[in-house]
Formats: structure tokens, sequence, C-alpha cells
């Protein structure tokens, strides 16, 4: 069996849309009239007020403040959201801040307000009208798919994925954690993947095994880069219990979404505060986040780290054959951003055991202080760790360094760093820190930069 | 006896028979939601499509999209041209040939519903007791208000007008479809309060409604009111754009990028400001009928040859100029504030512009002529609402009955003034009856909500009903269904005789003369000194940048609770509301 709708082809219910293990159900997406897509247009000129593009009417394209000297970009809600969420219309107004573009949201919530796998079929008829969309710029405003960003969460990854595919030459598409149910495991030509745009990059934020974990999301790699912050799975600062959660968030029905959600949520979250962190979400080429974790990706590549989220495509020349992996931490709350320092360092002063931190002061500020080690410090020994600083302290221009063991110590030991090699994730520069004195416990010995001679 | 389904032109239609007593066989057919036309963002209204099946009409439907009174939200939809009626039936055969009374709301051309504001689930415009009490058809109506509605740029590009091309739809649909209802539709009533009253004026002027109205009823509003015009919409056009983002050098695209902007956004780019303006409020009323040259062809004063043959009563309540008053000089309320000559001189002087600094004078002196013999709080304050009741509502109101009674061939011409005092229990003690106070007793609240009211009330909603609908019947108020306290004589040139409702009606409640001093000061004196600035077009209000309008707010009210299906929890506020 099969529909057909003016200008946007067929739709069968035959594998692999339906009949198969992953997608057992025979429906049919519903048709646009039903769905109702809207395709509301915010710029530059009108941040608030959106502007009504109709598919069947060209003529409201050029009555609109939209611009062909600019990008575009379509931003796709999902399952249950609609277009007029404040998350839609706030990566609009993030934008305006940064660049001058055309930001299209699609909203077609009648489709997606409906039971889950009805609304999983509805991205077929939702995706072709956003391809139709497109078609229609470039054929009447001799506009180039080159400069069109789809950006789909949840479901909506996937009406970007399949609008890419009915559009050759889409610039760029990303997938804020691609949801799982439907999708995981099928060809290429039923969900999201490279081949959908010259560019296409993925955060996956809630990435558990739907069954027992709920996670929404998608583990499967679907881009060409694909981003694990935190690993992908569980987001921090989502475990929260239910009555703060709930409280903390105006609203029952926010706080309530958020706290069922949070995990898959979060990808939008990250996405909407790159935009004004330009270089907050550098993401580690690395092969698990185990490995990660292990501090065996630091420092960048040579060719440097992209950004997760909008700046990621700053680093699309770098797409290979095979799919990228990229890891980075994130806040447990808004302004989510982090930077990630390593900070190598050498004991003087006495044998102890105990517990080293370190806080970095810089011509941007300074960081919490840091746990660096545990254990028995040694004189001369040096020690690594890795953390994730809540901002960009830009120049460094001190260390600090404290320790401590919470034992009563009658000798009352002294412990000193010689030294200390500071080296932020994105650069190959180290600095050096270095200090002659020794401390007690909890007193904080500032190490400045290492005279010329120290060093040689 | 009731009617069931009814076939109109866009199908079946099925409503709700409501008994009005255990023992008695008479009841009301009640349909709630029929549409009369569809149509898009700032453009004409178009007939309707129609619909398959039998459409079940039991529920109100959303008031058009409007600002919230507080004007930080908009509650109602776009979708919103729907009517309600009222048709009361006998024990033993369904009514047959019954007249029409077609109620247009007011509300500033700003706000307002077919139904009105609610209240313990009975609604302010609700048409039953008018239908059973008069045994005649009630008629409702949405029809769109704000920007949505008036948004004019002066030329074709946005003619504006669409609020009044919508209630003509209205009354066009009574007149073709009626008949099948039971209603007599060579026996169409137009009636309405403040700016519904303005349209209906506006509505007997206009060559569109041609054959389709036969007797009309303006209480407290009228064609020549000075808030029932604007005489320079594009400066409020390129207000919206600005906001909005839209271009405002060419009106073509102007309008074209309006038409396609979220209609939210344009219902809040505009604010009525209701405090420290600089001129009367009257001057902020932006989006108003315009004359466009087709649907409202010349300046009203030019049209009442339309006018002919249809029967017609004009009146105002005795104090309507209390609401603008009270934003106008806030101190008339307030028992421990004084108003000053200084703040009735600003007053007059921002309602007599186009006269300049001589019509300023000339007003002043007139009306502060008691002040000297009685320099009371009281008697200034007393002022200030007389000077604003005359300005908006009575001069407009005298002048256009001599213009309908001069150009009249068959038609009748009555003329009322509302006195039952305001119940307000916050106003002062020398209160009359305020903007919109009538409302309640023409539809009979004494009645439908005895609660609260004292037998007084009864005896004037029993007579304004009465009056009322006798009118819609026959063209006499005396003359119908109902028996009435005293005879109602008709306006005459000569005395200009009216009726003064309140609570005791008896012969002595014809008089003649009203105002007759400040009728004569305005229509003769006032109008022959020079005009100094040209014409009033000129006059623009400043633009207040200071208020920024807010982003339109996220609907996440629509996610979680279902809201309900009618307006009764949106459309909570006093009865007295409206313009």
């Amino acid at each position: 069996k099969e529909v057909c709708y003016d200008n946007l082809g067929c739709f069968s219910d035959a594998e692999p849309w339906a009949g198969t293990a992953i997608r057992p159900l025979k429906l049919l997406p519903w048709s646009p009239e039903k769905i109702n897509t809207r395709f509301l247009l915010y710029t530059n000129e009108n941040p608030t007020a959106f502007q009504t593009l109709q598919l069947s009417d060209p003529s409201t394209i050029e009555a609109s403040n939209f611009q062909v000297a600019r990008k575009t970009r379509f931003i796709i809600h999902g399952f249950i959201d609609k277009g007029e969420e404040n998350w839609v219309v706030d990566m609009c107004k993030n934008m305006f801040q940064v660049e001058e573009v055309n930001c299209i949201c699609v909203d077609w919530k009648r489709g997606s307000q409906t039971t889950y796998t009805q609304a999983a079929n509805n991205v077929r008829v939702v995706g072709a009208q956003v391809a139709q969309m497109i078609d229609i710029l470039v054929r009447n405003f001799n506009y180039s798919a080159s400069k069109v960003h789809l950006i789909g969460h949840s479901l909506g990854a996937h009406v970007a994925g399949e609008a890419g595919s009915r559009t050759p030459g889409l610039g760029r598409i990303t997938g804020l954690d691609p949801v799982e149910a439907n999708f995981e495991g099928t060809p290429e030509e039923v969900r999201l993947d490279p081949s959908d745009a010259d560019f296409v990059d993925v955060i996956h934020t809630d990435a558990a095994p739907l069954i027992p974990f709920l996670g929404f999301g998608t583990n499967q790699m679907v881009g060409h880069f694909d981003f694990f912050p935190n690993g992908g799975q569980y987001m921090p600062g989502c475990k929260k219990n239910a009555l703060s959660q709930i409280v903390d968030i105006d609203g029952i029905w926010s706080g309530t979404r958020d706290f069922v959600a949070c995990n898959h949520l979060r990808s939008y979250k990250y996405y909407l505060e790159s935009i004004l962190n330009p270089d907050g979400f550098a993401a580690y080429p690395c092969a698990s986040y185990r490995d990660f974790e292990s501090n065996k990706c630091f420092p960048c590549p040579d060719q440097g780290c992209p950004q997760m989220g909008h700046y990621a495509d700053k680093f699309a020349n770098n797409t290979s054959v095979e799919p990228q992996k990229f890891f980075l931490n994130t806040g447990e709350a808004k302004n989510f951003a982090r930077w990630r320092y390593r900070v190598s360092l050498t004991f003087s002063g006495r044998t102890v055991t105990g517990q080293v931190k370190v806080s970095l002061f810089g011509s941007n500020g300074n960081t919490r202080q840091c746990d660096i080690f545990r254990g028995i410090i040694k004189p001369g020994a040096t020690h690594s760790n890795e953390f994730d600083a809540k901002l960009d302290v830009g120049t460094i221009e001190k260390v600090k360094f404290l320790w401590n063991n919470h034992v009563v110590n009658p000798s009352f030991p002294k412990v000193g760093a010689a030294k200390i090699t500071v080296q932020k994730g994105e650069e190959r520069t180290e600095h050096n820190f270095c200090s002659e004195e020794t401390v007690r416990e909890d007193i904080l010995l500032t190490l400045l930069p290492c005279k010329t001679s120290d060093t040689m | 006896a009731k009617l069931g389904a009814v076939y109109t032109e866009g199908g079946f239609v099925e409503g709700v028979n409501k008994k009005l007593s255990l023992l008695g066989g008479d009841s009301v057919d009640i349909f709630k939601g029929i549409p009369f036309a569809t149509a898009k963002t700032l453009e004409n209204p178009q007939r309707h499509p129609g619909w398959q099946g039998t459409l079940k009409a039991t529920n109100f439907k959303k008031r058009c999209l409007q600002a919230t009174i507080t004007q930080d939200n908009t509650y109602g939809q776009e979708d919103c041209l729907y009517l309600n009626i009222w048709v009361p039936q006998g024990r033993k055969q369904v009514s047959h040939n019954l007249p029409v009374m077609v109620w247009i709301y007011g509300g500033a051309f700003l706000m307002g519903s077919g139904q009105g504001a609610n209240f313990l689930k009975n609604y302010l415009y609700d048409g039953e007791e008018i239908a059973t009490r008069g045994n005649v058809i009630v008629v409702t109506f949405n029809y769109r208000v704000g920007p949505l509605g008036f948004l004019s740029t002066g030329d074709a590009n946005l003619p504006g007008n669409f609020g009044l091309r919508d209630q003509h739809m209205a009354i066009a649909w009574v007149k073709r479809n009626i008949a099948a209802f039971g209603g007599d539709p060579d026996n169409i009533t137009i009636f309405g309060e403040s700016a519904g009253a303005a349209s209906v004026s506006l509505q007997t002027l206009s060559p569109y409604n041609k054959g389709l109205i036969r007797r009309a009823i303006s209480q407290s509003g009228m064609a020549l009111s000075p808030w029932a015009i604007q005489k320079n919409p594009l400066f409020w056009a390129k207000t919206i754009a600005k906001k909005v983002g839209c271009p405002t050098e060419d009106t073509g695209k102007m309008a074209a990028c309006l038409k396609i902007t979220d209609p939210r956004a344009l219902t809040l780019a505009y604010k009525l400001p209701v405090k420290k303006q600089e001129y009367p409020v009257v001057h902020y009323l932006a989006f108003i009928p315009v004359i466009d040259g087709d649907f409202i062809p010349d300046d009203p004063i030019n049209l009442y040859n339309n006018t002919a043959d249809i029967d017609y009563i004009a009146g105002i309540n005795n104090m309507d100029g209390h609401l603008f008053a009270t934003i106008d000089v806030p101190a008339v309320d307030k028992t421990k504030q004084t108003v000053t000559e200084e703040d009735f001189y600003r007053l007059v002087s921002g309602h007599t512009v186009a006269k300049g600094l001589k019509g300023a004078q000339a007003t002043f002196d007139i009306y502060t002529e008691s002040w000297a013999q009685d320099p009371s709080q009281e008697n200034m304050k007393k002022t200030v609402v007389a000077f604003e009741t005359d300005v908006l509502f009575l001069i407009p109101t005298e002048i256009a009955l001599a213009q309908h009674k001069a150009h009249a061939k068959s038609a009748k011409t009555y003329s009322y003034l509302f006195s039952h005092p305001s119940r307000m229990p916050i106003y002062p003690k020398w209160m009359g009856a305020d903007h919109a106070d009538d409302l309640q007793y023409v539809f009979g609240k004494p009645f439908a909500t005895p609660l609260g009211y004292r037998p007084q009330d009864r005896a004037v909603s029993k007579a304004m009903i009465a009056y009322w609908t006798n009118f819609a019947r026959s063209g006499d108020p005396n003359m119908g269904n109902s028996p009435v306290p005293t005879h109602w004589y008709p306006y005459t040139l000569e005395n200009g005789n009216y009726l003064d409702i309140t609570k005791t009606i008896t012969s002595a409640s014809m008089k003649e003369h009203l105002r007759e001093k400040f009728l004569k000061f305005w229509a003769v004196t006032f109008e022959v000194l020079p005009t100094v600035t040209g014409d009033q077009d000129t006059l623009t209000p400043p633009e207040d940048d200071s208020e920024v309008a807010p982003d339109p707010p996220s609907d996440d009210s629509q996610v979680v609770p279902v809201p309900p299906t009618d307006d009764s929890v949106e459309a909570q506020m006093p009865a007295t509301i409206g313009f």
C-alpha cells in the first residue's frame, strides 16, 4: 500500500519503512494538510515576530525578510514539541547575535503530537516538505542548497535526514540527539546518515539503550562527526530528584518535561549555548569515553579540535571516509561550556600521603581548585591530570597549589611544587610555573612563571 | 416545538433546545458557533465554504485574536468568524417570520466577543432574555478587532475596515439564512453599544448593506464620534510595521510583509496607553474604521442619504464620558485629589486641537461658567465628565439624529438618554450611568442573574427590552409584543424629543432640548471658528519609544492543561468593562 501527495511523491508501507523488526507496524504518513506544517521565518529584522512562508505561495517568500545573500538555517522540533517552543525561537535569537541569517522554524506540531509510531512515519512527509521549500528557494530565488543548514532535534533530526536525502548539494545537517526507536539500525534511506548533506554533525546525549534505561537517543554513529558529550548517555545535572527538578524550572509542564527527558533535551541546550560560545565546546577525537576520561586523548591533534554545536562546520574539511567520534565534558546546568586543561606537577619537600589541588589564575579570571592527585606525594615525582574549567582563564599568570591529608602531623611537614606545567586543550604550548618554596597543608603556594634559567 | 437540524447555505447545523420552565411548553433553540465567513490575515472576509454532515453548534467559539486586558498577551484565535442564534419557541409549532435582532459588541474596536464577558457561566451578551421576553430572534457574532481588524495604510494595499466587513458578512448571512430558523429576512434590526454602536451607524451608512437592514439601534456610539474614524491610518500602520520588522517606505511591500507576519505579533505590537499619555486617550485609539472609498465611501456626515428608509433609535448614557475621564483626568474618581483649572484646560485643549487657542478658550469658558457660583470639587469633576460625555458621545449622537431625521423618507427617528445610576460601589456618590452600564439591562441580567439586583433594576430592564423588541418588530417602540410604561414620541428637529430611561418611566420621562446650550455651541459657535491646522490629519500623537513590544510569549499553556473549549476562563472580566 502507498499514498501519494502532490509535489512530494509517494510513500509506501513496504520494507524498510514498515514490516521489519525495527519498524514492525504498517503505518502510512498523514497528508500534508493534516500535518499542517508551517515554515516560520525569523530574521535579524524581525527577531521576535515570525513571518509565515507557504509552499503553495512562493510570493510569501518574496514578501518576507528572507535574504538570498544570507545563510538559511531550518530548526526542526521533535516528538510532542512544536515550532513556537521557546528553545526553537531562542536558537534564532542567539544566532542573530552572531550572524545575519534566515532562521526558519519548521512547526509540524500536529504531526508530532500523536502516537510515536505515527509521528515517526509523518517524518517522511515533513522531510519532503522541507526539501520542497529548499527546492523553491533554489529554483525561484537562485539560492544555493550549500547555504542551507538543517538543525533537527529527536525526530526532527530524521526529518532533516529525509529532507537531506531529497536535496542534492545540501550544505549541512545537525542532528540533536536523533531518536533511537524506529530508526537505529535501519538502512540509510530511513534515517539520518552522512550522505544526507555535505557535512553532518550529530550530538548524542541520551544514547543509553531505550530498554531498560529509557534512553531516547540513538547510540549509532550517523554523521561525519558524532559528538558524545559526557559520554553521550547521562548528562551531569540530570539526576536530581524529581521534585527539585520540577520546582526548579518555571511551570509544572516545563519541569515535568525536563525531568522525564532531561538527557534527551540537553542536546539542543548545548547547541543553543554553543552559538554564543565559539570556543567553549572543544571536542576531542577519541576511541571511547573511557579513554577520554583516562586522559589519553589530550591535547587536540595538529589539525585542532572541532567545536561541538554551531561552529562544528569549521572543521567540515576534515571529514574522512570513516565517521569520527568526539568527546568532551560539560557543566551540570546553564552555562554548560567547559575548557579543558592538563596540569603536570613535580613535587618537592617531604614525602607524605595526601591530596593535591591546583587553581589557575589568568587574564580572564580564575578556576576553582581542581583535584590533581591523591596518594603518596614524593619529592621529585611528576603527576598529570586533566580538568574542565568553567571559563577560559586566558593568559595564565599564576598557579596556586594546595595540599592536605586531614591527618594530624606532629612534625608539620611541608610540601611544594617545584614546577607545574599547564597546557590548554586546543594549544600545543606548555606554560611552566616554578617555586622553590614549600608549605604546610592547607596553605596556598603561589607559583609564578619560571625564570629562563630555571628551565635550562 | 423545536427546530432540530436546520439547513443553511453551509450545510446542516444543530443546536440545543432549552426548556424555559418545568410546566410550560415554551423553550428557546440556541445555536452557538455557526461559521458565517472565513478570512486570511489582513484580508477581506470570504464566504464560508461549508462543511460535511451536521455541524453541532453547541459551544461558543473563541473570540477573535486580541490583546488581554493587561496587553501583555493575546487570547482568542484568528479563525473566529462565527455567530450565535437564539430562537424563542412556543409549545405547538415552530416560530415563523419573527423579527431578527443582530448584536454588534463594543470594545473600542480593540477587544470584545459575540458572547461577551463571562460571569458564573452567564455571558453578558446571552440573547435568551431578549429573545424570550420580546419574542424575537437574537443573533450575536464575532468580528476582527485591533490591528487584525482595522490596520490600514490608507490606500488599496491595505484598505482596512476588515472588522466592518466581517460585520457586514454576518448581516448578509442572516439575510440569506435566518428564514430557515424562523426569522423574517426583511425585518432585521442591528443593534450595538460603544464601538458596536458606531459600527451599527457605519453599517447603515455603507452602500454594502443596501436592502439588508430594516432598523438600527445605537447605544452610546456613532459614526460621527471622534473615536469612530481614523484619519491618519498610515502613521499607525508604520508603527506596527517597525515593531514587527516590516519595511515602511513602500505600502505595497509593507502590506505583503504584514500579511505573512505572526498575527499575535501584530496584535501585541500596539498598546493603548492608559497612563500618563500626553493627549486624551481618544487620540490613541489607533485601529478603528477608515474612509476607504469603498465600504465607507465618504465622510460619514455625507452618507445619510443611505439611511432614508432605516428606522433608528440612538441614545447615550448620561455619564458615558466617565470611563474616558478617569483615564484623562484620574483625579475625577479620587475623593482626596482635586481637579484644577489647569487640568481641565489641558483636557479641553486636547479635544479642540483643530481650532487652536481660540477653540480651547471658547470651550473652556462655556464649560466653566457654572464654576463661579459653585466652585466645589464635585461640580468641577462633574464638569470634566460632562465635557467628555458631550464631546465623545452626546454631540455626535445629537448631530446624527438630526441628520437621520433630515434625510428620512419612510424612516422613524427615536432618541433616549439612559440615566439609571451606576451601581459600582467604588464610584463617587454623584455618579450617573457610566459607559456600558446599559448593557446589563438590555440583556436582561436583572432577570437572568437576579441576585444583586433590585426590583427597580428589573423595571428598567423590562422596559428597555420591551422598547427595543417592539421597535425591532414594528419600527415603533410602543407597538409590538410587550407593553411599555409610557409612550415614546419620535425625535423631531424642532424640539429634539428624547426618552429619559431610569427607574421610574412616566409621561414626564419624555423630555426635550437635551443640553441645548452646549449643542448649539458645538454645532455652530465652535464650527465657525477658524481651523488652525489645515485639517486634523496633521495631528499625530507622539510615538512612545519607551513602550517596547514584548516578545510574543510562548504558548505553553496549550500543552498542559488542555484549554477549555469556550471563553469561560479567558474572558473573565468585570461586566462593565467595555468601550
